[in-house]
């Protein structure tokens, strides 16, 4: 009698465990999709991909396609380096650029480069273009001693005000760079200001 | 379980049982020895102290009409009177014997064969009022007479009564004779302790049995009465002292027999040599108990397993209700938000953590006072690579002879927010008034207040 009961219970508790683990195979990632919550999730993703640009770069990319993407993207820098001297700014960037791409070829590859480049691009198109009341005075770069990538310099004139909104859109999103100097001071006039800042790239894997 | 004595015991009433707790450690042990007979049960409750004597408090008996599961219950309240609630250790002894088992025999299938009114007692007990051990009676007071000195003589018996029998115990050079009269064969010659013929019909066993011849039996507790030796025919009857020295043994209102029948009982729980008895009620109780427990265990394991089942079939209908591809762009897309939010968040904690610098130099140049001018504010890293902070300057002309609170409270506006100690305020009297120039040390990274 007492055995038969031994034998149910291993029976039920076999069951049990069968039953789970079909359960749980049934539902995972098949569970029912809400009308409208896939255009929704799609939506939500689109926004993000603007507001987070530099999307991570798949280890997996090939030579080839890290080539494409870092011309592409010195292609993009030099569109905007043209704009930038039509107005007046002493911008060699991409000349600095080539001559570090020629001088470390061999010690970086080209997701870090490509990584760097980003950085570049977004300091480029957020922070120093589109204000009225703050110039380019010139952007380029020089070696650093501490990183292996060059620092960033830019010298900006202008009113105190479009300059610290210029400062603002910097303490946005300043992941991956360094704050290495900043520099205000009042010009000999006395109505604009001059600043020199200069940042490093430190973080290699940004975002 | 469910009986009245279960009850009156989970009421608390009723005594721990033999469940003796550690932290009483010290304290008198507290026992009850129970005496079971063919038709009579006898209770008594014992003191034992450390180092002393165990005394005997109470006691009580009980003819088997009598007897069940409430009577005992009462009896062990009454026993223990005002100290129930203290744990106290139950001892049972059996005094059967092959010819007084209700089948003949002394064992069946290892157990003795109980009386039915005994059974039907056991079986109503709480599985807590149930004893520590069992043991034979007859094995315990083989025990005891062995250690006792006039016993030590070959041909010697030793007679005495209890609980309406008679007992007779003798040795051989191996073997232990015993036997247990009816009451009706006792005494039945006034003048003499024993009956003529129960003691030749002994001396006849007792001769089969141990191959010697019995020349004297023993008769304890009897000095006060006779003392003189009666010779029955061939054997001579002797008033002796108790076999064991135990001074209050008669104090609870008992024979001495039925004293000393209890004590070989406590004694037992000490030896080593004696059959402990499974007494079969415990075990089917046991068993019993078990298997409800696990009814109970495998109603609630069914009632799970299909709630379960029934989860499982709901997961795999809707598994069949929608387009795969759908599920697959959903599994895509999921993958990607969640990717997205988990870059999000270490950029949040990146952004407030690198900030700082930023922050400073618009706190500096906002609420800059009206008589202050400021020339330059420069942030910078020092020379040597510490990771850890930039140095701050800021300067400036001040339009007034000396600092006013106002210019006081500039700067402590952002030098209190940086908490660092190492700052310095230079002013250098000027043509137009004062210049000043500021340094401090500023933390790299952190959350600017």
């Amino acid at each position: 009698m007492r055995n038969l009961w031994v034998f149910l219970w291993l029976i039920l508790m076999v069951l049990q465990l069968i039953t789970y683990w079909l359960g749980s195979r049934w539902a995972t990632g098949d569970q029912e999709v809400a009308p409208g919550l896939l255009a929704l999730a799609q939506e939500t993703n689109r926004v993000w991909e603007d507001y987070l640009p530099q999307q991570a770069i798949p280890e997996n990319t090939s030579a080839d396609e890290g080539i494409f993407e870092r011309e592409s993207l010195l292609m993009e820098l030099r569109r905007m380096e043209e704009s930038l001297k039509g107005s007046g700014a002493d911008v060699d960037l991409t000349a600095d650029l080539e001559k570090w791409f020629s001088i470390s070829e061999h010690s970086l590859n080209q997701i870090e480069y490509i990584h760097y480049l980003r950085g570049v691009r977004w300091w480029m198109k957020s922070v120093f273009s589109g204000d009225q009341g703050c110039r380019i005075g010139r952007i380029c770069l020089y070696p650093d001693g501490v990183s292996q990538f060059p620092c960033l310099v830019v010298e900006l004139t202008g009113s105190p005000s479009s300059m610290g909104r210029c400062l603002k859109r910097a303490n946005g999103s300043t992941r991956g760079w360094r704050l290495v100097e900043l520099d205000l001071n009042k010009t000999a006039t006395g109505e604009s200001w001059w600043m020199l800042g200069s940042c490093r790239y430190v973080d290699e894997n940004p975002l | 379980m469910d009986s009245w004595a279960t009850k009156r015991y989970n009421d608390q009433v009723m005594l721990p049982g033999w469940k003796a707790g550690w932290w009483r450690f010290g304290q008198p042990e507290r026992w009850i020895t129970v005496c079971w007979t063919q038709d009579r049960v006898s209770f008594c409750f014992w003191l034992k102290e450390a180092g002393k004597l165990a005394k005997a408090l109470e006691s009580k008996q009980l003819p088997a009409c009598n007897l069940n599961a409430r009577s005992y219950v009462e009896i062990l309240e009454a026993l223990t009177g005002k100290q129930t609630g203290k744990p106290v250790r139950i001892i049972w002894m059996l005094m059967f014997t092959p010819m007084e088992t209700a089948s003949g025999s002394a064992k069946a299938g290892g157990y003795p064969v109980m009386p039915d009114w005994m059974e039907a007692c056991w079986k109503q007990l709480p599985l807590s009022l149930m004893p520590s051990f069992s043991c034979y009676g007859l094995d315990c007071i083989v025990k005891q007479l062995r250690d006792w000195d006039p016993m030590d003589n070959k041909g010697t018996g030793v007679y005495f009564e209890a609980l309406g029998k008679g007992y007779f115990f003798g040795f051989g050079e191996q073997e232990t004779f015993h036997r247990i009269s009816r009451p009706a064969k006792l005494r039945a010659d006034p003048d003499r302790e024993l009956d003529a013929d129960w003691c030749q019909q002994t001396r006849m066993l007792y001769r089969n049995r141990t191959g010697l011849e019995l020349k004297r039996i023993l008769l304890p507790w009897t000095v006060k009465r006779n003392s003189l030796v009666v010779v029955s025919g061939d054997i001579e009857l002797i008033p002796v002292l108790s076999p064991v020295d135990v001074a209050n043994l008669p104090g609870a209102g008992m024979s001495e027999a039925l004293a000393f029948l209890h004590y070989c009982l406590l004694q037992a729980e000490e030896g080593e040599d004696f059959i402990m008895l499974e007494d079969p009620v415990r075990s089917y109780r046991g068993r019993s108990q078990s298997v409800s427990t696990m009814k109970t265990g495998i109603y609630l394991l069914a009632c799970g397993w299909v709630l379960l089942f029934l989860g499982a079939c709901q997961n795999f209908n809707r598994k069949s209700g929608q387009d795969p591809a759908l599920h697959e762009d959903w599994n895509r897309e999921k993958a990607e938000w969640k990717e997205s939010n988990k870059r999000y968040r270490k950029h949040l904690a990146d952004v407030s953590d690198n900030a700082l610098p930023y922050k400073l130099v618009a706190e500096v140049a906002a609420n800059v006072p009206q008589q202050l001018e400021l020339e330059r504010i420069h942030l910078w890293e020092p020379p040597v690579k510490s990771q850890r902070i930039h140095y701050l300057r800021v300067e400036g002309r001040f339009h007034d002879a000396e600092p006013n609170g106002e210019f006081r409270q500039w700067i402590e506006s952002f030098k209190d927010d940086l908490g660092s100690g190492h700052e310095q305020l230079r002013l250098t009297p000027d043509e137009s008034g004062l210049r000043f120039q500021f340094d401090c040390e500023v933390p790299r990274r952190g959350e600017f207040q």
